[in-house]
């Protein structure tokens, strides 16, 4: 089933989670930073900004970008999104037509 | 007698722009070496190296400036090209940055033009993306060979410009999504791709060519949109039909708001070493 | 630190367009420019997005100066640098050829109205712009510092590529 988002109410449902997430634009597309985000990885606690990027690019159905490589999770790359220069894995197939909330759970499962 | 005096027609100024002029090279393989070259010999003052790799055998069919010294030193491809500028052009204002180029932002953004000598698509889309947030006009330059039925190949290659308010990458369908799936699809899997040094040659000549155009025209009849096909098979280089079709379009694909550092704050990055200047009165 | 002004050459050319046409009482017309801002290695670059000519209603008749923008053009200008968080310059040109220099007139006004844009958008800079009918210059404050300072480099980014110092 095909679930139409709407980004502006997506993004609010994320600040209800993370209240200093902003809203960001690469190519048209709506990005959301996540300023110092807590996370697991490994085990371990981890705090760093995020970027969730919700559209396909260059091949990945949706992105979670990072500040920083991280020990867990494929084959890092450098990208260059929303102005500044970031990290994911290599982690495909978190779908675009989900609430971005979970999405961004989801993603967060390569580093876990 | 001065160095640039053959070029005068650039110019009465022309040594001045051009040594003023920075330019951030993306790229010193086969395709690059070639840039740092000639824009040194036309007398471009700055120059930004940026490539992450060192020289290896494999790389002297076509790297300009590169020995085997080099390859038994395990020299980095922005140090050959460091020296073979400054070899030229002594007073040359060279970075010389073995890295990845996204990490060494700040220095490609001081740059009035970007050549990028990439290989792939992923670069190339990212590399627009940068250079049209910091209205940094951007020349990408690349090679091909085809393989062709009975065992012949075609050797092809393009030379396009993305200038900040005009056609970009996309507009041109030189950069599509299908092209980047594609591409990432095949990560790890793609060998190296055939390169030789006259295609690197013709493809970099027409890109100097186009920089010294932006920088010290010596006509007047401009093209808003370029886009330049080389057939090696019939060594031409020749306006690709784009270059027509995009003459009065309207991009899409960047918005003029996707501009600047995304958090930009002057009051944490400005120091002024002088007391503010107010002499603006008449 | 050295501060570089970027501009396409679509988007000065309408701006130069627009200055250009009469209005009912104004002897000039004048606008802002939205910009971004970024830090590179060596300078700070405003980036300008783009062009916001006054209003005709949002003049004041006043025949001592060339145009006398009045309170609600300021108002607009400090809601686009609140909501947008941009930089704002003021725009307008005085003709001519060459390197153009900003009046007595020019300076005192811009004085009134930049700390308006600081109030509410301190992050960034703002300032004005003057154009003559071939090159630009540039003054830009930033919060907390005495400035203006002058604009080091003005680009017009085309084919070809045009620039313009103070420096």
């Amino acid at each position: 089933m095909v679930v139409a988002l709407m980004p502006a109410e997506e993004f609010e449902k994320i600040r209800e989670v993370w209240p200093g997430a902003q809203l960001r634009s690469d190519g048209g597309n709506a990005a959301v930073y996540l300023p110092a985000f807590e996370f697991s990885c490994g085990g371990r606690a981890v705090t760093m900004d995020l970027l969730l990027y919700p559209h396909s690019r260059s091949g990945y159905v949706t992105r979670l970008f990072f500040r920083q490589a991280l020990a867990r999770g494929p084959n890092w790359q450098s990208h260059f999104v929303c102005g500044e220069t970031w990290c994911a894995p290599s982690w495909n197939n978190v779908h675009p037509n989900q609430p971005w909330v979970s999405m961004l759970a989801n993603h967060l499962k390569a580093v876990e | 007698m001065k160095r640039l005096d053959r070029q005068s027609f650039l110019g009465c100024n022309s040594d001045e722009v051009l040594d003023a002029a920075t330019v951030g090279l993306v790229g010193l393989g086969g395709g690059g070496s070639h840039h740092g070259q000639q824009l040194a010999h036309v007398g471009i003052g700055g120059f930004v190296l940026v490539d992450p790799d060192t020289i290896d055998l494999s790389n002297t069919n076509r790297l300009i400036g590169g020995t085997q010294l080099d390859v038994d030193a395990n020299l980095a491809k922005v140090e050959i090209a460091a020296r073979l500028i400054r070899g030229i052009h002594p007073g040359a204002r060279v970075k010389a940055l073995k890295s990845d180029w996204r990490l060494v932002l700040d220095d490609l953004k001081a740059c009035d033009v970007l050549l990028g000598a990439v290989d792939s698509f992923r670069d190339r889309d990212q590399l627009e993306r940068f250079a049209r947030r910091f209205m940094i006009p951007y020349v990408d330059v690349g090679m091909d060979v085809l393989e062709l039925p009975d065992s012949q190949f075609l050797i092809s290659g393009q030379v396009i410009v993305s200038m900040p308010g005009g056609p970009c990458l996309r507009c041109c369908n030189f950069i599509t999504d299908e092209r980047l799936e594609r591409e990432a699809e095949q990560y790890g899997a793609a060998g190296g791709r055939p390169q030789v040094v006259w295609p690197n040659g013709v493809l970099a000549s027409t890109a100097v060519g186009i920089v010294l155009e932006l920088l010290t025209p010596w006509h007047r009849t401009h093209s808003r949109f370029i886009y330049m096909e080389y057939d090696g098979n019939r060594r031409t280089v020749s306006p690709s039909h784009w270059m027509a079709a995009l003459e009065h379009h309207e991009c899409p694909h960047y918005q003029p708001s996707e501009t600047g550092d995304p958090d930009f704050d002057v009051r944490r990055r400005v120091r002024f070493e002088a007391p503010g200047d107010t002499s603006g009165d008449l | 630190m050295r501060s570089r002004f970027k501009i396409t050459k679509g988007l000065l050319a309408s701006i130069r367009a627009d200055l250009g046409r009469p209005h009912p009482f104004a002897y000039e017309r004048v606008g802002f420019v939205l910009a971004a801002a970024a830090q590179s290695a060596s300078d700070v670059l405003v980036l300008a997005q783009e062009h916001h000519p006054v209003a005709d209603e949002d003049y004041l008749p006043d025949s001592s100066v060339g145009a006398m923008m009045g309170p609600e053009a300021i108002r607009k200008a400090m809601e686009w640098a609140l909501m947008k968080k941009v930089c704002i310059f003021h725009v307008h040109s005085h003709g001519g050829r060459g390197i153009p220099r900003f009046s007595a007139v020019d300076v005192r006004e811009s004085t009134r109205f930049a700390p308006d844009f600081l109030k509410v958008a301190p992050q960034m800079t703002h300032g004005s712009i003057v154009l003559s009918d071939d090159a630009a210059a540039g003054r830009w404050r930033v919060s907390g510092n005495s400035g203006p300072h002058d604009v080091s480099e003005f680009v017009e980014v085309g084919i070809p590529m045009r620039k313009w110092g103070s420096s």
